[in-house]
């Protein structure tokens, strides 16, 4: 029976996509949503495990969708801050007033119809402003990055558990497997 | 091997204090303390708006009405899986699809324009989501600890047997 497959592949790529997704302005608002784009990033890295799998290999088992969620969180938070950093210099005030216009476009419209609650757009905006301010600083890339080394590997591990519960079937062991345990 | 209800314990530690920390930011700046740093590490995971956050006189938790729903619902789910036995999978299974669904039809026809939510749908939804999560999370959770330990406890007698044999 064959070894099973590198975790590292899978959580390069699903922590890059954390990534993209976490370390884009605009983009990363689908964290606001207790961390949706982690999670989901966690359940990327399991997908693309599972598919490295085949029948001569051992099932995966949920501790390897633990570690794999984990390796993708600390991948995804040392890229957020990289993809962060890399639109900043690249993009600058350019993309940060384009994110700022269609941002405030996309509020007053759901505070037009009644989805949040009048005030609120201006509240978001400053915020957005602020955190454009801190983002640039060289503090406030280090404790970007701090931040995001506690949160990221256990949302991630969550999202890679949640995968391995949605995606995976479990299949029984084998007895050459029972005997080994 | 460490049992099922260590591990749930640890964990139950480990959100009780998540949410202690949320909770306990608006009452901060009362005894000196300056908020802005936890305010700043709740951010990373919660938009925060004021308006959909329940508040401790004028300052608002760390985290938003549906995140602090789904964190204290998770909370209470942790401790009553503490005294229990966990439930079918497929049922905990079931009854988490069906909650995140309703979390994102809640979110999505606000986004859409459709409905508004409003602050009992975010509390109901959030805090369902957050009651259901670790009954299907939790059961995996242990059970991956727990590999992991065995795997490494099967190591170190795999390095104990060559260590004599080479001697």
């Amino acid at each position: 029976m064959f070894e099973k497959p590198s975790k590292l592949n899978p959580a390069l790529i699903a922590g890059l996509a954390i990534g993209v997704v976490s370390g884009l302005p605009g983009l990363n608002l689908i964290n606001c949503c207790c961390c949706a784009g982690i999670i989901l990033g966690g359940m990327l890295a399991v997908h693309l495990y599972k598919q490295e799998f085949t029948g001569d290999m051992p099932p995966m088992e949920s501790s390897d969708a633990l570690v794999l969620g984990i390796m993708a969180g600390i991948v995804g938070a040392v890229s957020s801050v990289v993809v962060g950093g890399l639109v900043t210099v690249l993009f600058g005030g350019v993309e940060e007033r384009f994110i700022m216009k269609f941002l405030e476009e996309f509020f007053s419209r759901m505070e037009e119809s009644g989805g949040m609650p009048p005030g609120s757009v201006d509240e978001l905006m400053e915020q957005m402003e602020r955190s454009f301010e801190e983002s640039r600083t060289f503090g406030g890339i280090l404790r970007n990055l701090f931040f995001s080394l506690i949160i990221y590997p256990i949302f991630a591990m969550l999202g890679g558990l949640i995968g391995y519960g949605l995606l995976v079937k479990k299949k029984p062991a084998s007895p050459s497997q029972q005997a080994q345990a | 091997m460490i049992p099922r209800r260590t591990i749930l314990a640890v964990f139950f530690l480990a959100v009780l204090f998540w949410c202690a920390g949320f909770l306990l930011l608006p009452v901060t700046s009362h005894i000196g303390l300056d908020p802005s740093e936890g305010y700043a590490f709740y951010g990373r995971v919660c938009h925060q708006i004021d308006a959909r956050s329940w508040h401790v006189g004028a300052e608002p938790f760390g985290v938003c009405i549906r995140c602090s729903a789904i964190y204290l619902g998770a909370l209470v789910s942790l401790f009553v899986m503490l005294l229990v036995r966990e439930p079918d999978p497929r049922v905990a299974r079931w009854a988490f699809v069906v909650t995140i669904a309703a979390v994102a039809v809640d979110v999505g026809l606000d986004l859409l324009g459709v409905a508004s939510n409003t602050e009992l749908s975010r509390t109901i939804t959030g805090g369902l989501a957050g009651v259901a999560a670790p009954w299907f999370v939790m059961p995996l959770f242990v059970d991956a600890v727990q590999q992991l330990l065995r795997k490494r406890v099967q190591s170190q007698q795999g390095d104990v047997i060559h260590v004599r044999e080479t001697e």
